[in-house]
């Protein structure tokens, strides 16, 4: 929830209250109340549309002079167990800035600057303290794993009052973070992918397993959401395996999953430490005693091009994927394949549509600075708007004062009070050594 | 709780990797009397040349050890001849500096060469063979090994009983070894220290290179934190066997190998705490032993 | 010309000043003992004759050479050894590797140089196998003794070799020295058994506060009676 003492909050909407007074006079305490309760209503969709108009005018006049420059923060794996999600948030990113910054938001651009959290919380919380304190950057994006975002949402984010978008970070924990409103996502929270991944699991007819599980906060959420809801289909959980990152062998880990009460093994692991692991257990024999699924962590082009077929073949999981049937997503599939020559992970839409999000709230709010993102970004993905899924679009809606509704590649992106958008899942299975989507699940909610 | 042999057999394999890094780690404190904090950067350097010499030049993965034996043997002398032979007087603080600073310098090194991503050394996958089937009592004695494995083993006991013969048969393994008792007397000796010094590093630099080998043949996956990740646990073996002696660091290297698989056996002892189980052992061993299993001898 | 010739040395460890300008002979074939007081500046005189205290001030010359700041393992080379009063053994070797360690520098050492200590320490090659450390006090001084010879010198430098052994057993210790000498290698020791020392000693110094007090033959000091009175315990 916002605080409204916060006195940077303050500065920026005591210069902005006489227009608001003037322009929107009727609107403006709606307004104020709607930011405050950081969307929990809609009723204050019309305010906030008028307030978008009024700066979207300030806005093009700026633009006629050049325009401002808004820096945001990415603070991205560039190294470490998590690397192969940088490129596809910076590719991710990269798309949707070209469309803002061609556009431009609010007279001004975006400017991207970026940062290595190297997967762990040591080096991604002094990765954004730099960002924060040395660039000021009044918004931060990144990283990817959810432990190390908690730690930088904790230790950097919210103490400072810097809007917080993750991109990646899937932990249900997050949800429940007290973060006065600065904390929000583009990805769905894990809680509904353990869900799916539960769901999947029982449709195959494994009605007992072994988990393997990364410890830390994504995986330990994930394995919880996974469990509650395997348990209400009706099925057991054998044991929870705790693995810790970057070990030589796992031989330990695997010899606990083997248990004779177990029909399956469900990895929740990152594909470095997933490598090592299904390796041995080929040599073990693992795969010839039991079914094997794994969370969405495990799709990746390295575990593809680097685990022999005969590891994985047969293995099933959930991975989140975008509405791929939808219009707004495959014009973005295809703009990235133009720009990038290779199709999108869920992972670039999701940063793409934290990138969209962050550009039409910052012309809906008409400035840039971190509590007007936080307000204005719940606001213009509301059910009630006008639907828009471009920058262009966006722009003239709110210029003409209307809500709107950003449809984004990875789905409606609607963030609920706590910041979350809902996901969708498909669920997946290794055919010679290849991750293939099988369709939607239907988590039956 | 049944005592599963297999898990024995998982934690010979494992005492066998850090085996030859706790030799190379013991002989150099033996000897100069300083810490290796560089030690898991050797075991990385190591993994990435059999890398270099296996997937980059396709050399077969033996000849791909011998590069990283020789190479990193060779870097041991390097760094000895360069940076460690003006610190040959300096104190133990100093020492430890300049290791973690040459740890860190490698592992950038390592970094601007293979990048950031895991490599894969992608060896045939290899279903284990399946020895042993049944238990007796509470003895599971199914055992699956696959040909990896044996090699691992084979591997570090020849290079094991190699540097047994080095030091007890060879005029420079037993001056490594009078230096290692008495450096003063050494001096007095006419053994000319320097260069024991900096073979001791070619020794312990090239052991460690055949280890980050063996690791990587292990794991099967490389990456530039690889090395260091497993050194604290070399440094528990190097520990349990009485720091500075090589032959206590063979022990110390299985039974820290084989105490941290076949803790997970015990009831309520997780997977995840084996590392913390291995550090319990030596505690245990030091309130014993305080010296170590060695005693302060070799 | 003597074999050795310190000339008016001065040393001492980190600012501290402990011998102020000591001189001293040997000639090829003597026996020469060095007795003082503790605290004299003795053994801190036998470790700057062999480099292993740095030389101040003063000069040694070894055979008509200056080697006042030679390295200790080129004074070795050049037939000066050294045995240290304690630790002078490597106590995890076996005998015999010790025996190669202080032959170090000849590469490996022949089979005559091994003979040769054995015939001198018979009880060396009985226990040849045997670790170092595990050997009684006087057969680990027979040791230190027998790694120094190794190199066969022309010059034996002995820090107290009689410390800490029961008195039977210092005996032996000094029958071998006189066995060494005969072999025509001259010695130059430092003792607290002075007594003792002095009668098989063909020359005595006395040292005190690092600076020469007496110096004759073994027998005149013996018998002088100042010297006696002072550091022979009457």
């Amino acid at each position: 929830m916002m605080t409204d003492n916060d006195p940077n909050a303050d500065d920026s909407s005591m210069n902005r209250r006489p227009i608001l007074k003037t322009v929107a006079a009727g609107g403006a305490t709606a307004v104020l109340a709607g930011c405050i309760g950081g969307g929990d209503g809609g009723d204050g969709g019309n305010g906030d549309g008028n307030d978008g108009s009024s700066d979207g005018d300030d806005g093009s006049s700026d633009s006629g002079g050049g325009g401002a420059t808004y820096d945001v923060g990415l603070v991205n794996p560039y190294s470490g167990d998590l690397a192969p999600f940088a490129d596809r948030n910076d590719r991710g990113s990269d798309l949707a800035l070209s469309e803002i910054n061609n556009e431009s938001v609010a007279g001004g651009k975006i400017n991207k600057i970026t940062a290595d959290s190297e997967t762990t919380s040591n080096a991604g919380v002094s990765a954004s303290q730099k960002l924060v304190n040395q660039e000021g950057v009044d918004v931060l994006t990144g990283p990817c794993s959810s432990g190390v975002a908690v730690s930088i949402a904790e230790s950097v984010t919210i103490p400072n009052e810097i809007t917080h978008i993750m991109i990646n970070s899937t932990a249900p924990g997050i949800t429940d973070l007290e973060d006065n409103g600065y904390v929000l996502r583009s990805c769905p929270s894990d809680a509904f992918q353990g869900q799916a991944l539960a769901q999947v699991v029982s449709d195959n007819d494994i009605s007992s397993v072994s988990l393997i599980v990364v410890n830390n906060d994504y995986g330990q959420g994930l394995a919880d959401a996974f469990q509650k809801r395997y348990k209400e289909l009706g099925n057991t959980v054998e044991t929870t395996i705790p693995a810790e990152q970057g070990r030589s062998s796992y031989s330990a880990q695997l010899n606990e999953a083997d248990n004779p009460n177990s029909e399956g093994i469900v990895f929740i692991v990152y594909p470095q430490s997933f490598q090592t692991m299904i390796r041995e257990a080929y040599q073990m024999g693992i795969q010839e005693n039991y079914e094997i699924f794994g969370a969405e962590s495990m799709v990746s082009d390295e575990v593809e091009q680097n685990v022999d077929p005969v590891a994985i073949n047969g293995m099933k999981g959930t991975n989140p994927s975008p509405p791929i049937e939808s219009e707004v997503y495959q014009t973005f599939a295809e703009e990235f394949q133009n720009e990038y020559d290779r199709q999108p992970t869920v992972w670039a839409a999701y940063a793409y549509d934290a990138y969209m999000m962050l550009g039409l709230a910052i012309h809906s709010a008409g400035e840039y600075s971190s509590d007007a993102v936080a307000n204005a970004i719940y606001e213009i993905s509301r059910p009630e708007g006008t639907e828009v899924s471009s920058i262009a679009e966006g722009k003239s809606e709110l210029d003409a004062g209307n809500a709107i509704n950003y449809q984004g590649a990875s789905g409606n992106v609607n963030l609920d009070e706590n910041g979350d958008p809902s996901g969708s899942y498909q669920h997946w299975e290794v055919i010679d050594g290849t991750f293939e989507m099988q369709g939607f699940v239907d988590t039956g909610q | 709780m049944a005592l599963e042999l297999q898990l024995v057999v998982n934690g010979i394999v494992f005492g066998s990797i850090i085996l030859l890094a706790s030799i190379g780690l013991s002989l150099l404190y033996g000897i100069g009397d300083f810490a290796n904090f560089a030690h898991g950067e050797f075991l990385t350097l190591g993994a990435f040349i059999t890398f270099a010499g296996y997937v980059t030049f396709g050399l077969p993965i033996y000849v791909a050890g011998l590069m990283a034996f020789l190479f990193v043997g060779a870097l041991g002398v390097l760094i000895d001849r360069i940076l460690m032979t003006r610190h040959r007087d300096s104190t133990p603080i100093i020492l430890l500096i300049l290791t973690i600073g040459l740890a860190l310098f490698l592992r950038a090194v390592i970094r601007l060469q293979w990048g950031d991503n895991q490599r894969t050394l992608g060896m045939p996958l290899e279903r284990g063979t399946e020895l042993l089937q049944g238990s007796v009592g509470w003895i599971d004695y199914g055992i699956r090994i696959t040909s990896t494995d044996i090699a691992i083993v084979f591997l570090a006991l020849v290079l094991a009983t190699g540097t047994h013969l080095f030091l007890t048969r060879t005029r420079m393994g037993i001056a490594m070894r009078a230096m290692s008792d008495n450096k003063s007397l050494a001096k007095v000796a006419g053994i000319d220290t320097d260069t024991v010094m900096t073979v001791t590093w070619a020794l312990s630099g090239a052991l460690a290179g055949t280890g980050g080998m063996l690791l990587a043949m292990q794991t099967g996956v490389l990456f530039p934190r690889m090395g260091f990740n497993i050194v604290l646990v070399v440094f528990a073996a190097v520990i349990l066997g009485g720091i500075g002696s090589p032959y206590g660091a063979m022990i110390g290297a299985y039974i820290i190998g084989i105490a941290q698989e076949v803790s997970v056996m015990i009831p309520g002892i997780s997977a995840e705490y084996r590392y913390a189980f291995a550090f319990l052992i030596m505690i245990a061993v030091l309130l014993y032993k305080p010296q170590g299993l060695a005693g302060g001898r070799w | 010309m003597a074999l050795l010739e310190a000339r008016d040395v001065v040393s001492g460890y980190g600012d501290v000043e402990i011998i102020h300008g000591v001189s001293i002979d040997v000639a090829s074939d003597e026996i020469v003992s060095i007795i003082g007081p503790n605290g004299a500046g003795k053994s801190t005189l036998m470790k700057t004759l062999f480099s292993l205290v740095d030389c101040w001030d003063g000069t040694v010359t070894f055979r008509g050479e200056d080697v006042t700041h030679d390295q200790t393992s080129d004074l070795s080379r050049n037939g000066m050894c050294y045995v240290p009063q304690t630790d002078n053994v490597f106590p995890t070797l076996s005998v015999e590797e010790n025996l190669r360690m202080g032959g170090y520098i000849l590469g490996d050492p022949p089979k005559e140089n091994y003979e040769r200590i054995y015939n001198h320490f018979p009880i060396l090659e009985e226990r040849k196998s045997q670790q170092a450390g595990s050997m009684s006090g006087g057969q680990q001084q027979m040791l230190a003794i027998g790694r120094a010879l190794m190199l066969d010198p022309e010059l034996l430098l002995l820090d107290e070799p009689s410390a800490g052994l029961a008195p039977d057993l210092v005996d032996d210790v000094f029958e071998k020295i006189i066995e060494i000498n005969e072999d025509d290698t001259a010695i130059l020791m430092v003792e607290q058994n002075a007594r003792k020392a002095l009668k098989f000693s063909d020359r005595g110094y006395v040292l005190e506060m690092g600076e020469n007090r007496f110096e004759d033959t073994g027998e005149v000091l013996l018998n002088d009676s100042k010297v006696g009175e002072l550091y022979l315990g009457g």
